[in-house]
């Protein structure tokens, strides 16, 4: 019931809101990307291996399978393969079954799963070249198991090759190697904006938190790094923002978007130094829980002087800090005021006990 | 103030600190009258809860007078003698609608925290760890309690603290666990460990009509509380008897209808397995020891109800699934939705069908609480239950 309305959600979200992402994106996000960013694209953290390729699952546990017979049973596995069992033997299957697990591990969680099928491929190489070696320069060997052992090796090897050859077909959260690979979605591949995206459910109609929302000026009570915000006109804002109380942002906002009730859309003006999309979409939650508030931000660490201040408040944790700001706007909107205990009222940690008077923030 | 303070494993302090202020508009300042120091607080003690840090406020069972009232606050009244629910819960969200209020979605700031451990926030808890809000405790003489008008409930002079005191927690965790047992006449049902929180499922099953209650501990002095005060019908020393040996004796083969787990995370045991999740949680393989846990789901009846109470924080190991799955049993547990029986619970006081302080042992001064967590976690002098007066 559960998952049929979460697609229901999701596929009213995509006729609501697919245009304002996607035709609306600034310029600066579709160009090619600047020098020296390419590697500064971090996780997408809904695109997994898990969802999107099964082989890669498959190949996952195969290693786990394999490592985990070469580390106990290096004896077997060794006559299996026609290999000379001796205390040499056992110690080079040991360690290469240590290799098969680690990659099976990597493979199986969540992140960079194609970091771990490349590893695969690479300890293929040297599986053969060892298998190869003993044919050759051990009489001791068994050819025709070893040949045998050898063809399946070669078949697991290009299973590997293909399954991460194909992996860099997919939108991808790896490194510049995956990026620069040929492939059908190669401008998405390359694209070095960085995706965030946070979601929260609040026991308020729509139309109340949209028009909290809609003034600009509320989001510096709800937002952790946002300081202020100027409303200009009907469509565009100026934003002051702070990252670790040090380091002060400004931008100039436009709103490129904007239904009642359903969705506000968003991005900063040419050459502004927090380069980004953005959009809220505000849908109603089943069962009469109130609305769904999704938030979906695209946002390019630019290069220059300020990046590396951008680029600090993109990587701090950014799904965390702005889905801890959607709490705190569900805490203003429910209960009118934003939670405070003797912790969370201090920046960076601090006991759990009344706060000295000088040590009170003031507002 | 004085207040006391975590400052590390297996130490705790009473210092001085700031007095609290007004920090939300729907807050109170209590005076506290009375504290108590819960089972769960030895967990704090014992270092294996995360997220606390050195100087932290201990304390969630609590009651005082109001001193102090913020401007939101249209209830309460300076004054006003109250119980506070050891949850912290705003009346206002989905959950709190649905009477699941430590399941608040609004009281626990650091509610990051908590969904990276465990998945999503529950509420925030006074004086249990940064997870749970970072929220300073009740052993103090002063504290500060937001959402006064969802959470404190009065209390009549004619009755003395310790009467009412343990509404913040242990007589409504104690109930609840029984509650979920969905208890019937003719219902048998078996309570791990006979603490506080035992004491008071025991009390509540017999309350709710369970027929036969059965206590499970290892100290005699526990078990004969379980009996002669909260009402057990047969008691099983651990150390003595084979437990699920005994409870077949007990019910006829078929295992009890429901069994609680009053124990939690810290579970003691004899013999191969107790040395076996030592060992595993020394070297951090699994966070809890849950001997009774596991006791419990193999010793529960044929479809029967596992009601768990007792404070897990993070991972066990061996969970007997198969036994659970392949006998169809149903596992319910939580923290206590305090608020709910606040009022009902009250009723039974007011009207004498139970006197909730028959469970302390011990009175002692707030500034005696190093001395009374040490008596408590080594059960010295038939410790049960510890009162501090500020």
């Amino acid at each position: 019931m559960e998952a049929r309305n979460d697609d229901q959600t999701r596929s009213s979200q995509s006729k609501v809101g697919a245009r304002a992402l996607d035709t609306l994106s600034p310029s600066a996000l579709t160009a090619p990307p600047r020098p020296g960013n390419q590697t500064r694209q971090p996780a997408r953290s809904r695109q997994t291996t898990r969802a999107t390729n099964p082989w890669a699952r498959g190949l996952g546990w195969f290693s786990i399978g394999l490592g985990t017979a070469e580390l106990l049973a290096p004896s077997q596995l060794a006559q299996l393969i026609g290999v000379r069992d001796s205390s040499r033997s056992r110690s080079i299957l040991r360690a290469l079954g240590a290799r098969e697990v680690a990659a099976g591990v990597g493979l199986l969680l969540p992140k960079r799963p194609g970091r771990y099928l490349w590893s695969r491929v690479a300890g293929d190489v040297v599986d053969l070249a060892l298998l190869g070696g003993a044919m050759a320069f051990d009489r001791r060997t068994d050819s025709q198991r070893a040949g045998l052992a050898l063809a399946a090796v070669a078949g697991v090897t290009a299973l590997d090759t293909w399954a991460s050859l194909r992996r860099q077909d997919e939108p991808d959260d790896d490194s510049a190697a995956l990026a620069r690979a040929t492939g059908p979605r190669r401008s998405k591949a390359q694209d070095p904006s960085v995706p965030v995206r946070a979601v929260i459910t609040i026991h308020r109609p729509a139309t109340e938190i949209y028009a909290f929302w809609r003034d600009f000026t509320n989001l510096a009570r709800f937002m952790t790094h946002v300081r202020s915000v100027e409303v200009k006109d009907r469509l565009r804002s100026r934003w002051h923002a702070s990252i670790t109380g040090r380091e002060e942002l400004e931008w100039d906002a436009v709103i490129t978007d904007d239904r009642p009730d359903h969705l506000i859309a968003w991005r900063s003006v040419a050459d502004a130094t927090f380069d980004h999309v953005g959009e809220v979409r505000f849908l109603p939650a089943p069962g009469g829980r109130g609305t769904e508030v999704h938030l979906k931000m695209n946002v390019l660490p630019p290069a220059g002087k300020l990046g590396k201040a951008v680029g600090k408040l993109i990587h701090r944790l950014p799904e965390q800090v702005i889905t801890s700001d959607l709490g705190r706007l569900k805490q203003l909107l429910e209960t009118g005021q934003v939670m405070k205990s003797d912790a969370s009222i201090h920046k960076g940690p601090h006991p759990a006990r009344p706060a000295a008077d000088d040590e009170h923030p003031t507002d | 103030m004085k207040a006391n303070c975590w400052e590390g494993k297996k130490k705790v302090r009473v210092e001085t600190v700031p007095d609290p202020r007004i920090l939300n508009d729907g807050d109170a300042i209590l005076r506290v009258t009375s504290t108590a120091i819960c089972g769960s607080d030895l967990h704090l003690y014992n270092g294996l809860i995360p997220s606390m840090e050195k100087g932290d406020v201990l304390g969630h069972e609590f009651m005082g007078e109001v001193v102090e009232i913020g401007r939101g606050v249209k209830k309460l009244k300076v004054g006003d003698r109250v119980v506070v629910p050891f949850p912290i819960a705003c009346g206002q969200c989905v959950m709190c609608h649905e009477k699941l209020f430590s399941l608040c979605e609004n009281s626990n700031p650091n509610a990051w925290m908590a969904e990276g451990l465990w998945g999503h926030s529950p509420s925030g808890i006074f004086g249990y760890s940064h997870i749970l809000g970072g929220f300073a405790g009740g052993q103090a003489e002063f504290v500060r309690v937001p959402f006064a008008d969802v959470g404190p409930i009065k209390v009549p002079a004619s009755l003395r603290d310790e009467q009412v005191l343990f509404l913040s927690d242990i007589f409504p965790t104690g109930y609840m666990a029984a509650e979920m047992c969905e208890i019937k006449p003719g219902k048998v049902i078996a309570v791990w460990g006979a603490g506080p929180v035992g004491q008071f499922a025991i009390a509540s099953a017999r309350l709710l009509g369970a027929e036969r209650v059965i206590a499970i501990d290892r100290f005699d002095y526990r078990l004969n509380m379980a009996r002669d005060k909260a009402g057990a019908t047969h008691i099983i020393n651990y150390e003595e008897e084979n437990v699920h040996e005994a409870l077949r004796e007990l019910t006829g083969g078929r295992g009890p209808d429901a069994c609680i787990d009053a124990v939690g995370a810290e579970a003691h045991s004899h013999g191969v397995s107790y040395a076996y999740d030592r060992t595993k949680q020394a070297l951090m393989l699994e966070t809890e020891r849950p001997i009774a846990l596991r006791e419990a789901i193999r010793a529960c009846r044929n479809g029967g109800i596992v009601s768990v109470v007792g404070v897990y924080g993070g991972l066990i190991d061996k969970f007997p699934m198969g036994s659970l799955l392949n006998r169809g049993l149903t596992m319910r547990g939580g923290q206590c939705h305090v608020h709910r029986y606040l009022e009902p619970l009250l009723g039974h006081i007011e009207r004498g069908e139970i006197d909730p302080s028959f469970v302390i042992t011990h009175r002692m001064r707030l500034d005696q609480a190093p001395e009374a967590y040490e008596l408590f976690v080594k059960k010295q002098e038939n410790c049960e239950k510890v009162v501090l007066s500020a």
